[in-house]
């Protein structure tokens, strides 16, 4: 009888990749929720169409590739596939989820070679494509509106027509000479039900994220970096202009930051390499993402800077390796063409 | 004073928890195997040269008799475990994942067991250490921990540098293995005697024993060995958190003294030495007990052995005796690993013997340890970095040996990797990282290798490149000077030409202007008509085999004899008449060449003639004289073959005749023109412009012929011999012989009192 | 000199193997900048084509009188002057259009693509062989920029052949044809977009070879079984 010959180790931890993408599924849940719940069912339908979408598209890569379809098993088409539905606005018309998905699948991963391979986040990739492409549909949310108010709570299924809202940076973009304080107090921009719904929408990813931490499926120095520089870079920027400026508080309440912190900067393959990479990578995140809301034309320019910072991830890798055990530094860059 | 403290400020980066499945066999007490049969003891079980046997087959032998020893540094013996006769040194498999055989003595059980201790060292607190290192060494002591290094030689580099500080390594952080652990509960003494010998041969500043806080009964038994042991002063007790890897010694090194071992150095590099507890319990036995290493603790444990524990086994016993006594069940057993599951190999078969590394047999079913998935592409999470105990990136390690870009993967370490496996375990695309890094490292090592070889190559081009330079620069040399001399030699006789014909100038210039070419003209001519005749000769003889061919074959027809015998006609006219040819020109020539010579006239003609027509008749003699040997042996070929006809032999000894008429011709002139020739150079004090390198020339051209000539007589006496030896020489050919051997010895004379009369010039 | 291709190869390697856009990526700045709409891509196509048309006849005829150290200056000398000349007829006649295409007319002349015909082959054919080619490769080129200029159009506007009055007068105006109202990708008549077409066409081509070359050698060279390792080296 042949024994089988492998090579040590001969124990595993059992955590596999699908697993992975199932945590940071189940972490999603109380973001979708909360979702639902103030802007009404027409999120579930985006992710219906996003889900099935990014994985027909996956499929027919496979198909092409003649790769077997059980890869689909990994689950990260899945992930995908929810990222970008909890981005689109409520009420957009169906053909938006559906190219989203395809687009982030075709172009943002299979493109460059399947999973692992892919250099951009391929949700951010797809938000940018559809937010280039039909920057009205994406940027118009429907009013929230909960089961228990009074207002329909279904109007977003019924597409574009039911009752409009911009979303709060939104606005305060196009407050245009209205003070600060006199914004928050006119109602018509900005209804506090706005906020309401946005900060609680953002506590839920909070709460998902924290749930990832606690699973070890992400590291906490990421987030905590990204938010604390988005923070304090806001902070110094609204300093000089308090009554034009983007509070600090409001560059998190804006749930895109907090999402973007625990789901997108923390997606590992587009992401730096070594623990040092990636803390600079969330401070480079946060630099460009005040800067696009500040200076900027879009009023929310998360996708734009993660984008950017996936372009700087190599850079970064160059620059910080770890120290090795037995070194005195660390070294920097790349073997060097010339024999030492 | 008993210091156990708590590490809680020192950690390693990294590690993992794999579940650590060890009561399996620690619960177990520890159980002596009966002896075996038969023990296949390997000459390499340490890192280093083997050993050499000292013993040989059939001889019998005691249990710790020595069989193998070794004089090199990196070398261990090898002893008997059993008592019995030796069956065979041969070739044998050794517990590799390749199978890998080496020589081995194989001893048959036969008889009582008879122990052969050697002295003990009851003071050894007193003895030097040169015998207690020289004991280690005979004792056949390696590291027990697994990597089986040599210890003496590990002691003898610790007491060349000095150490600081002793550590010892008690951590067993490998999942399943207990045996320190049962070495620790059952002979604690012996362990703490272990401790206080290296104490007193290495003189350390602290002693620290590192020990994992999941061997809670092991430290028990330790702290109660202690009192009395004669070390409570010097030995600390460290308790470490049980992490996965802290008993790799980088790691435990960090753990237990914050230092790190530089990148490619050696922790003696620090003044730290580590040695395994099952080590130092063999260094006591070998000392204060005498008895060399013959046997271990080997853990068995998996669910597939029915009893799992610690065994004591002698080294040699084959591993399937040792599973059958564990209660081996081979339905459920999917593989063996000798090792741990983090850093042990699979085994291909159980017919190899237990060694000094072997410290553990893993036997797990399939639920108990699954085997690996697919391997997935990597998603970059992550996981492996921040598991690393050795901080690498063995992401970017594996992208580079996936990939095979060697020179990054060295760049980012790759020889730092101690192969622990944690990364491969924390992976989520359950890639196979270590043997990843085993691949590069492989092609690294061999690349290595591959460089070297080329770079000697290159060196011994190089060498040879120069050499031959330098050759062709000698040659060079010699050639230009030989050039300047004659060069001066022909200046300085045209000068004396031109002041002796200044009355016919214009006549003498115009023979002078004309005799170089018209000289050239007649060598190129020359030249042409020997390459003539040279191949008319080829011609006859082709011809003549051809005729002899067809006279030995059976089936020719007379016409074809008659016409291979015109066709040899032929060939002969053609001969003749390009030796006539030849001959002209030679006379023709000659005169116009040898008259300055025989006259002595050095104003007409090339002074060079003289020596390039000695030459001439040199070469000439020597072709005559070979074609004379040429014609003698194919005289006594045809006289020895059974089919010659009495033609044939008249005719051959018609062509010796000739060909020895020739040769005296040629033997004449040669002696003419060396006897007319030398007073040519000899002259050289009556012409104004001697050049004083003449005489040294001139006696070394004496010497050469002085040598030749005694050559020839030498070849003559020898021939001589040779016929009168020969059975069927007959007077005559003696005679001639006989007649050359003495114009040769007469030769030899004049070339003798022409040297000695140069020599006193 | 060896004799020049036939009008069949010439044309084949213009308009589809040696396709200017899609095979040689030459005269891409071009291509991606101007195909936001069909018309401003028929538009340059068409002045690209008098161009080449002029300058490889041109050259051709001058060919064996330029010395080939100083053979590119003259040639782009050549191109240039072509180039003014087209763009003031275009000023001339179509002035909006010439208006909308801006610099990329001008810059007709730095494209590779009529540098490299004049260089490659009217600088080693006849006049009329010179002419064809300019012709075929014009033609591919032009038919790659309305194609893109028509995928950008519909998917980027909604429509196709509007503005064609730029180009052919005012009867043109009623040739636009509306696909969509309200379904825009703003994305198609940005760069992004002309990037991704220009890809797909390329892939579309590449596809198209392919099933060619299958259906051309329906069964695959079967490995040589038969081969054996005669001699192993070893390392």
């Amino acid at each position: 009888m042949a024994w089988i010959q492998l090579s040590s180790p001969h124990s595993h931890n059992r955590v596999t990749t699908d697993q992975v993408m199932r945590q940071v599924v189940i972490a999603t849940l109380p973001g979708i929720a909360t979702l639902t719940w103030f802007f009404g069912p027409g999120i579930l339908v985006n992710l219906i169409l996003t889900i099935s979408s990014c994985l027909l598209a996956e499929a027919l890569v496979l198909k092409l590739r003649n790769r077997p379809l059980t890869v689909l098993k990994d689950n990260s088409a899945l992930v995908t596939g929810i990222l970008i539905g909890c981005c689109l606005p409520a009420s957009t018309p169906w053909w938006i989820p559906v190219l989203g998905g395809s687009f982030a699948l075709l172009v943002g991963k299979q493109l460059f070679g399947g999973l692992g391979q892919n250099p951009f986040n391929p949700a951010m990739a797809a938000y940018a494509f559809l937010l280039i492409s039909f920057p009205v549909q994406i940027s118009i949310w429907p009013a929230p509106a909960t089961p228990l108010s009074d207002t329909s709570w279904l109007n977003s299924l019924a597409g574009s027509d039911a009752l409009t809202g911009a979303t709060a940076l939104d606005a305060w973009r196009n407050k245009g000479l209205l003070m600060a304080e006199e914004f928050w107090q006119a109602d018509g921009y900005l209804s506090s039900q706005m906020v309401t719904a946005w900060a609680s929408v953002a506590s839920a990813w909070l709460v998902g994220g924290l749930y990832l931490i606690w699973q070890r499926i992400i590291n906490w120095q990421l987030p905590l970096t990204f938010l604390a520089t988005l923070f304090i870079a806001g902070s110094f920027v609204w300093g000089f202009n308090p009554s034009h400026q983007i509070p600090p508080w409001l560059h998190l309440a804006a749930s895109s930051a907090v999402f973007a912190a625990f789901f997108i900067l923390t997606d590992p393959v587009s992401g730096a390499t070594s623990l040092k990479g990636k803390v600079f990578f969330a401070i480079g995140c946060g630099l460009l993402v005040i800067s696009i809301r500040t200076w900027g034309s879009y009023p929310d320019g998360v996708a734009f800077s993660v984008l950017l910072m996936n372009f700087a991830a190599p850079a970064l890798d160059y620059y910080t390796r770890p120290r090795v055990y037995g070194q005195k530094q660390a070294r920097k860059g790349l073997a060097s063409k010339e024999k030492s | 004073m008993l210091d156990t403290l708590r590490l809680t400020n020192r950690r390693f980066h990294g590690g993992i928890h794999p579940p650590e499945n060890k009561l399996q066999s620690s619960l177990e007490p520890l159980r002596e195997l009966p002896l075996p049969n038969e023990v296949v003891l390997p000459l390499g079980q340490h890192q280093g040269q083997l050993a050499k046997p000292l013993v040989e087959i059939g001889e019998k032998v005691k249990t710790g008799q020595l069989l193998a020893s070794t004089t090199v540094a990196t070398g261990a013996c090898v002893h008997a475990s059993i008592t019995g006769r030796i069956t065979a040194i041969e070739d044998r498999p050794l517990p590799q994942v390749s199978g890998l055989s080496l020589p081995a003595i194989v001893i048959q059980r036969e008889g009582e067991e008879e122990s052969f201790t050697y002295p003990r060292y009851d003071n050894w607190q007193e003895t030097p250490n040169e015998q207690l290192l020289e004991r280690i060494q005979t004792s056949g002591l390696v590291g027990l921990g697994g990597a089986v290094f040599p210890t003496r030689t590990k002691l003898a580099g610790a007491l060349e540098k000095g150490i600081e500080t002793l550590i010892i390594n008690a951590a067993e952080c490998e999942p399943y293995i207990t045996a320190d652990d049962c070495l620790m509960q059952t002979r604690p003494a012996a362990l703490l005697e272990g401790i206080g010998l290296l104490i007193k041969l290495l003189q350390p500043r602290e002693v620290l024993l590192g020990i994992e806080d999941n061997k809670p009964q092991a430290l028990e038994s330790l702290q109660k060995a202690l009192p009395g042991s004669g070390l409570e002063e010097q030995l600390q007790i460290c308790v470490l958190p049980t992490l996965y890897p802290s008993g790799g010694e980088k790691q435990l090194i960090q753990l237990l003294t914050g230092k790190e071992v530089p990148s490619g150095g050696l922790p003696l590099d620090l003044g730290i030495l580590c040695h395994n507890v099952g080590t130092l319990a063999a260094l006591a036995d070998a000392v204060i007990r005498g008895r060399p290493l013959i046997e271990r603790i080997v853990t068995i444990t998996g669910q597939a052995v029915s009893q799992p524990g610690n065994y004591l086994v002698r080294l040699g016993t084959a591993i399937e005796t040792l599973l059958q006594a564990a209660g081996w069940n081979q339905d459920k057993h999917q593989r063996l690993i000798l090792g741990g599951p983090m850093m042990g190999f699979t085994l291909p078969s159980a017919q190899v013997p237990v060694t000094k590394a072997a410290n553990c047999l893993l036997l797990p079913t399939e639920e108990e340890l699954p085997l690996p998935g697919p391997e997935q592409p990597c998603i970059r999470c992550g996981r492996c970095e921040e598991a690393c105990p050795a901080q690498l990136l063995p992401q970017q390690l594996y992208f580079y040996a996936a990939h095979q870009v060697f020179d990054q993967a060295e760049e980012h370490q790759l020889f730092d990797c101690i192969e622990c496996g944690a990364c491969a375990w924390v992976c989520p695309s359950e890639i196979p990282l270590v043997q990843y890094y085993r691949y590069a490292k492989g092609e690294v090592r061999q690349l290595r290798a591959d460089a070297e070889k080329a770079e000697q190559a290159r060196l011994r081009f190089e060498a040879r490149q120069e050499r031959f330079e330098r050759e062709q620069a000698e040659k060079e040399a010699k050639r230009q000077a030989r050039a300047q001399a004659a060069a001066k030699l022909a200046a300085a006789q045209k000068a004396k030409q031109e002041a002796k014909t200044q009355q016919e100038p214009q006549t003498q210039s115009e023979q002078a202007s004309s005799e170089p070419d018209v000289q050239a003209a007649l060598t190129k001519k020359l030249k042409q008509l020997k390459t003539a005749k040279a191949a008319s000769s080829v011609a006859v003889k082709k011809a003549e085999k051809g005729l002899a061919n067809l006279k030995a074959a059976a089936d020719t027809t007379p016409e074809q004899l008659s016409e291979q015998e015109a066709k040899l006609a032929k060939a002969k006219e053609q001969l003749q008449k390009a030796e006539q040819q030849l001959a002209e020109a030679e006379a023709g020539n000659t005169p116009a060449a040898a008259q300055p010579a025989p006259e002595v006239k050095p104003s007409t003609g090339n002074p060079e003639d003289p020596a390039k027509k000695l030459k001439q008749l040199k070469t000439a003699k020597a072709a005559t004289a070979v074609a004379v040997k040429k014609a003698q042996k194919t005289l006594d070929n045809l006289k020895a073959a059974a089919d010659s006809t009495p033609e044939q032999i008249a005719e051959q000894e018609d062509k010796l005749a000739k060909a020895q008429q020739q040769l005296q011709k040629t033997e004449q002139q040669l002696a003419e023109a060396e006897a007319s020739g030398q007073p040519a150079p000899t002259a050289a004090p009556g012409q104004p412009t001697a050049t004083p390198e003449d005489p040294a020339k001139k006696l070394k051209q004496l010497k050469t012929a002085k040598a030749a000539t005694a050559v020839a007589v030498k070849k003559a006496e020898k021939a001589l011999s040779n016929l009168q030896a020969a059975k069927d020489a007959t007077p005559e050919q003696i005679a001639e012989q006989e007649e050359k051997l003495a114009k040769a010895r007469e030769q030899l004379t004049r070339a003798e009192t022409r040297l000695a009369q140069a020599e006193e010039e | 000199m060896s004799t020049s291709p036939s009008y069949r190869q010439i044309a084949a390697d213009g308009l589809w193997s040696n396709n200017p856009a899609l095979v040689q990526l030459l005269g891409l700045c071009p291509l991606l900048a101007v195909t936001s709409t069909f018309v401003n891509a028929l538009g340059l196509g068409l002045a690209t084509l008098l161009v080449l048309l002029g300058s490889n006849f041109s050259v051709s005829l001058i060919r064996n009188l330029v010395p080939a150290n100083v053979r590119l200056p003259a040639f782009v000398m050549i191109i240039a002057s072509f180039v003014t000349c087209a763009e003031l007829l275009m000023q001339a006649f179509t002035y909006e259009l010439y208006q909308i295409l801006g610099i990329f007319i001008p810059l007709i002349v730095t494209n590779c693509m009529i540098l490299g015909r004049a260089d490659a082959f009217a600088s080693k054919n006849k006049p009329l062989p010179a002419l064809h080619d300019a012709l075929m490769v014009s033609l591919g080129f032009t038919s790659v920029l309305v194609l893109l200029g028509a995928f950008r159009e519909i998917l980027g506007q909604g429509t196709l052949f509007s503005g064609m009055e730029l180009l052919f007068g005012p009867r043109a105006a009623d040739w636009e044809i509306i696909f969509f109202t309200d379904f825009q990708v703003l994305l198609m008549v940005l760069p992004p977009g002309a990037f991704f077409g220009t890809g797909l066409l390329i892939a579309l081509k590449n596809l198209i070879d392919a099933q060619a070359k299958k259906r051309q050698k329906p069964e695959i060279l079967a490995t040589d079984k038969t081969s054996r390792r005669v001699r192993m080296t070893s390392s």
